[in-house]
């Protein structure tokens, strides 16, 4: 038998070729259909390639264009975003949140309100180690900027327990009529560094007064009943104080990081709270919340706690945010 | 022009230039005049080449010649080719054989996936014909598309196995292979077609 591979090559032989020719109707409509496509191909070729040359020089002008308007678009709004954002208080990274000024052109006008001090609180058996029972001085703040960190359920649960802690709880923040020197502290800034730390930064209406301390105080989640006293004397060492209402005498103290930093208007310090069982778990505490209310205060730094020096507060301005 | 220089697809292949005096002939495609004469030459050069490889059915002969000429002026179309040689549409021939031995076989797997049918398709019954390569292009007709493909390419067409590779899409090696087994199968499947 023939290997059949060799018999391949028969299917290419002259003689299998022999008769084999393409039908002459086939021939003869591929030649007119091969000549009417090659007779429009040049015509078609430069219209096709006219066409793209506009369709091309459209979408150039086009990318050209969007690139003009979405640069300064893409850059400016996002980098500001990024630096004035709202507070945004999670614990690892930086929070920055602007506040209102008395005076600012966009501060809404709050309702006057008297806060209560802390010694009306019902239940409250709180003294202080090295001060006197504190109150709750008169506060004139303005209303807080509308943040990112603040929810309206944050609101409704705070509340809840506005008559406790009203300077610093309520949706209503508290006002007070402004004294002439309500315009002296014009912003605060409170920026965690982490669950403990705090840089405080407090925006002034001018340089700072020798005469005058400046004290932020803060409260926790009155879950937890907790205030913290910040005191930015320029030139001096940074001080916090912490009291807890619920558990009646102060919790803690300690000395800020560094100085209290001055330039310009602006006063700024950096508080680490100690590691104690009660405030640094509830500052740290998730759904905390804080509430920072700077005033000035004349006389010493620790006058300022005494309440008799309550009355000498002056200008206040609030923030607020809370851990999440 | 050479072939290299047109982008032939199978360089060094054995051209047929047998019965089209002309067919070697560069046409310079300036209008249709020319490449009507150009295919007037050629056409039944190309149309046999195609024939006796695709199981000697008319019908798809003339589809691969339509694709084959089609392709030459879609080139011309594009400025690729300016001057059209013979090889070269064998070369693109070669492309539409390869291109039919697959859509072949998977139209047949198609067709077994719905049916058991033994019959591939009518257009396939030519290789069953009963000239004097009936037999042999029976066996063909039933090996799978590459075997067939690669022992068309290497022994009706005599290119070399790098060049069988290249047409079918495989390594040398993988081509060797393919090759080694579509002869052992040609002659398993000729044997059986002799006895039918």
């Amino acid at each position: 038998m023939t290997d059949p591979v060799l018999l391949l090559d028969d299917l290419s032989a002259p003689a299998a070729c022999d008769g084999v020719a393409p039908r002459p109707e086939f021939r003869h409509a591929l030649r007119d259909l091969l000549a009417h496509e090659v007779a429009v191909s040049p015509g078609a070729s430069a219209l096709v390639r006219r066409r793209r040359l506009i369709v091309l020089s459209i979408a150039a002008c086009v990318a050209v264009l969007l690139v003009m308007l979405l640069r300064p678009a893409a850059i400016g709004p996002n980098v500001l975003e990024t630096v004035d954002r709202p507070l945004d208080p999670t614990p690892t990274g930086p929070v920055l949140s602007p506040t209102p000024t008395a005076s600012g052109p966009s501060a809404p006008v709050p309702a006057p309100v008297r806060a209560p001090t802390p010694t009306q609180r019902p239940g409250s058996t709180r003294t202080s180690a090295g001060a006197a029972p504190m109150a709750t001085p008169p506060v004139a703040s303005t209303a807080a900027p509308p943040s990112l960190s603040w929810a309206p359920d944050r609101f409704a649960y705070a509340d809840q327990r506005d008559d406790a802690y009203p300077p610093y709880s309520s949706t209503k923040v508290p006002d007070a009529t402004l004294s002439d020197d309500a315009a002296d502290i014009v912003g605060i800034s409170v920026r965690g560094m982490d669950r403990r730390t705090f840089e405080i930064e407090l925006e002034l209406a001018a340089p700072p007064r020798d005469a005058m301390n400046y004290w932020v105080s803060a409260y926790l989640d009155p879950a937890h009943g907790c205030y913290v006293f910040y005191f930015l004397d320029p030139g001096g060492t940074p001080e916090f104080n912490v009291m807890c209402a619920n558990v009646g005498a102060s919790q803690g103290s300690g000395d800020g990081i560094g100085t209290v930093q001055v330039d310009g208007s602006t006063l700024r310090a950096t508080f680490t709270h100690p590691d104690s069982d009660e405030t640094p778990d509830r500052i740290a505490a998730d759904d905390t919340f804080y509430g920072f209310n700077a005033r000035t205060c004349a006389g010493t730094t620790r006058n300022c706690t005494n309440a008799n020096t309550f009355d000498e507060a002056k200008s206040s301005s609030s923030v607020r945010f809370r851990w999440r | 022009v050479t072939t290299a220089e047109l982008g032939v697809p199978f360089p060094g292949s054995r051209v047929p230039t047998r019965e089209a005096p002309h067919s070697g002939d560069q046409v310079a495609l300036g209008c249709t005049e020319d490449f009507v004469a150009f295919y007037e030459t050629t056409v039944v050069e190309v149309y046999r080449y195609v024939f006796t490889r695709c199981g000697r059915c008319a019908q798809v002969a003339e589809d691969l010649t339509q694709e084959v000429y089609l392709a030459a002026v879609a080139a011309v179309r594009r400025g690729a080719l300016p001057d059209l040689h013979v090889s070269w549409l064998i070369g693109v021939a070669r492309h539409k054989l390869v291109d039919f031995y697959r859509r072949d076989e998977r139209h047949r797997r198609n067709l077994r996936a719905v049916a058991d049918l033994h019959r591939p398709h009518d257009e396939m019954a030519t290789w069953r014909s009963a000239d004097a390569h009936g037999p042999l292009l029976a066996a063909l007709e039933s090996l799978p598309a590459l075997q067939r493909a690669a022992l068309i390419l290497r022994h009706v067409d005599g290119l070399g196995v790098p060049e069988v590779a290249e047409g079918i899409g495989r390594t040398v090696r993988a081509t060797e292979s393919i090759l080694s087994r579509g002869r052992q199968a040609l002659r398993a499947r000729y044997q059986e077609a002799l006895h039918d």
